[in-house]
């Protein structure tokens, strides 16, 4: 092919608006602390109105309609045969390069905005790490199509040019479903999902001090009124502690319904489909997405269900491709394959599609009781201890203090054991599952021949009574089983080496 | 997930028994001189610290005696004596050992783990060595694997020329590997 510049696209002119809001989006979203503070700096200050603040934004604003332009001007893109390329870079030029069967993932993302001018962000993911990644942040969506069925056809004929659709495995290869949310199950998702922390965590500080003084201007106006009597409140402590507990309990579940409500806008009419040679998920509401993940990227399966999911039968999977396990964490990261809002029944053959067909797993093995004789053992020490001491050092021997760390005590020694009880694996020939987890669970499942490295640590203790822990690396972070005898521990570790060394499947 | 390579070659069920067993490794123990480099570069994190006490104790307008500087002197180096004398006798139980798939690292005196990292699952590999070490003809070898930000296995104390070989070695391996699979199995 011909270096010529006429390959070189630009994006669509169109797309300088989409570039516009992204933009401003993701500098509010990065500064979000700024924002906050400039905010409350405003309301607090008198010589700071709102016309000065006004003034401040639109030259934000402003700002920022340069730097969109600029950035439209500068971008250019090319398809090629088997690659894609782009260039890009306010002040100094970058040029990336993402080859086909490097990608493992492309994300389509059709914001609200985009929507009436046809146009369509395009995100290829690749093993690396995130800054390498090409986005295309608005193109036609027929031009988009293309690409994405470009790449993955790619592999498709490079790979096993006569592979037909999964036949075998009876599960529809096109067209039909395999999984679909309803809005019911995706509101349930949300109120069960760790996204409530992330919900808390933004808004909890600046909430909190609005919650604090209405909270305290509600008292005064209430005992002002007469209608409670404070006074009595304070020496009923009963009633108080009966009060704030009501008060955490409705937060609670205001922030679960949020959380819910949350979930359905962005992941309204989830549809799992699984293709021949890749799957590919559509969801959301206000900003429409589209994942395309090939199957051969697929390297391990996690369902989660969280300890309010365990009270609604409520499963999330995600499917893991390769990459540092701090992006998958991230909060609202848009690297993951994530198929919410699974519930009990579907669970199976959710699993049973991003696998490609049954596995009759073997029966979970628990990991040594020792585990949580130690860990009871120790905890229990430190705690006794610490409660002689307090008895001892506080004057006059009270009683209660050293018994509420006792009880404490007890409370975790209870929690070690559903840690130590949940603590599971199920190991056969060729694949592996691992469960561990509190109150709710994660079972990670993957097959044998994807692991990239095994670990086998002992302590003293674990030596004296033949223990041994087991850490596997996979493509996507690592997986410990902790306290298996020390035999079954190398067994399963020569196991994982040789299903990984003989496997001709270097790939990742 | 399924694997389409898996139709194309066969792989039959091993017996248990027939599973190369890691605990059959014998390992080889690490440059001699290890032991003098983890010694002197002990020494050489503490080396501030005496100064540092030395300077006080010399200074005549320090109103503490002079056996209290010295007290608290030591006692900010009795930590770094006791790692000095763990990470010397943990230098004997560190080890190495290649197999035709594998490559194997031990280390810990009291924490014991034993490290294995297939050839096949190897992304690039890298021999490094700072002034210290080359003064005492060592070199670490760091391998990496796909996914991970940092070298997933480390090396310490090889012998440069026992490091440089190993790396070409591996290197050659992955050559082979790459050349052997289908083009879309590279990375």
């Amino acid at each position: 092919m011909s270096d010529s510049e006429a390959a070189w696209k630009a994006l669509p002119i169109s797309a300088v608006g989409a570039l516009y809001i992204n933009g401003i989006q993701r500098f509010v979203r990065e500064n979000l602390i700024a924002f906050f503070g400039a905010g409350t700096g405003f309301a607090v200050s008198d010589s700071l109105g709102w016309r000065e603040f006004g003034l401040g934004a639109g030259l934000v604003l402003l700002a920022g309609l340069l730097v969109a332009l600029i950035y439209h001007r500068r971008f250019r893109y090319r398809v090629d045969e088997n690659s894609v390329r782009v260039r890009k870079g306010m002040f100094e030029q970058q040029e990336l390069k993402v080859r086909f069967e490097r990608v493992q993932n492309v994300g389509f993302s059709q914001p609200i905005y985009l929507r009436p001018l046809g146009l369509v962000r395009v995100t290829l993911e690749t093993p690396g790490a995130a800054q390498t990644e090409v986005s295309l942040p608005g193109i036609a969506s027929s031009e988009a199509t293309a690409l994405r069925d470009l790449i993955s056809g790619a592999a498709v004929r490079q790979n096993h040019p006569q592979q037909a659709p999964d036949a075998e495995t009876g599960i529809p290869d096109s067209h039909q479903a395999a999984f679909s949310a309803s809005a019911a199950d995706l509101f349930k998702y949300g109120m069960t999902s760790n996204q409530i922390w992330i919900l808390l965590a933004v808004f909890g500080a600046p909430a909190s001090n609005m919650v604090e003084s209405r909270v305290s201007t509600w008292i005064d106006q209430l005992s002002a009124s007469g209608l409670v009597d404070i006074e009595m409140l304070t020496s009923a402590p009963l009633l108080l502690a009966v009060l704030v507990g009501l008060l955490i309990l409705s937060v609670a579940l205001l922030l679960m319904v949020l959380s819910g409500l949350l979930a359905i806008v962005r992941f309204s009419g989830y549809r799992l489909v699984r293709e021949t040679d890749r799957f590919k998920a559509r969801f959301g509401l206000l900003d429409v997405r589209e994942k395309s993940l090939k199957l051969s990227k697929l390297h391990g399966i996690e369902t989660v269900q969280t300890a309010v999911g365990r009270l609604l039968g409520q499963w999330h999977a995600v499917g893991h491709q390769t990459g540092a396990v701090q992006y998958e964490q991230a909060i609202n990261s848009d690297r993951r394959f994530l198929i919410p809002g699974v519930d009990d029944d579907c669970l199976d053959s959710v699993v049973d599609t991003l696998r490609g067909g049954r596995w009759e797993a073997p029966d979970w093995q628990g990991v040594h009781p020792r585990f949580r004789s130690m860990l009871w053992g120790r905890i229990s020490s430190v705690f006794v201890l610490a409660a002689l001491l307090l008895w001892s050092l506080l004057p006059g021997n009270v009683f209660w203090p050293p018994l509420a760390v006792l009880a404490l005590n007890l409370l975790i020694l209870g929690l070690v054991h559903l840690r130590w009880r949940r603590w599971g694996y199920a190991v056969d020939e060729h694949r592996m599952r691992i469960r561990s987890g509190l109150v709710g669970q994660k079972i990670v499942e993957f097959d044998l021949a994807r692991c990239q490295q095994v670990r086998i640590d002992t302590s003293p203790y674990q030596r004296r009574h033949g223990l041994a822990s087991l850490n596997i690396r996979l493509p996507h972070g690592e997986q410990a089983i902790p306290y298996l005898p020390q035999a079954v521990a190398h067994e399963i570790a020569n196991l994982l080496l040789y299903r990984a060394e003989s496997s001709t499947d270097h790939g990742l | 997930m399924s694997q389409p390579e898996e139709t194309e070659f066969s792989n039959p069920p091993v017996a248990p028994g027939d599973v190369p067993d890691v605990r059959d490794v014998e390992f080889e123990s690490l440059a001699p001189a290890f032991r003098r480099y983890t010694l002197i570069s002990t020494l050489i994190v503490a080396a501030p610290v005496v100064v540092v006490a030395l300077v006080v104790w010399a200074l005549p307008f320090i109103p503490l005696a002079g056996w209290k500087i010295l007290l608290m002197a030591s006692g900010l180096l009795m930590p770094l004596v006791v790692v000095g004398i763990y990470r010397w006798v943990a230098a004997g139980y560190r080890g190495w050992a290649l197999r035709r798939h594998d490559i194997i690292a031990r280390s810990g005196v009291l924490w014991r783990s034993v490290t294995t990292l297939p050839v096949a699952r190897i992304q690039h590999v890298e021999t490094t060595h700072g002034p210290l070490e080359r003064g005492h003809g060592l070199a670490r070898l760091k391998l990496y694997t796909a996914g991970g930000l940092t070298a997933d296995l480390v090396v310490i104390g090889l012998d440069r020329s026992a490091a440089d070989q190993l790396r070409e070695y591996l290197v050659e391996q992955i050559r082979k590997r790459d050349a052997e699979g289908s083009p879309t199995s590279d990375e």
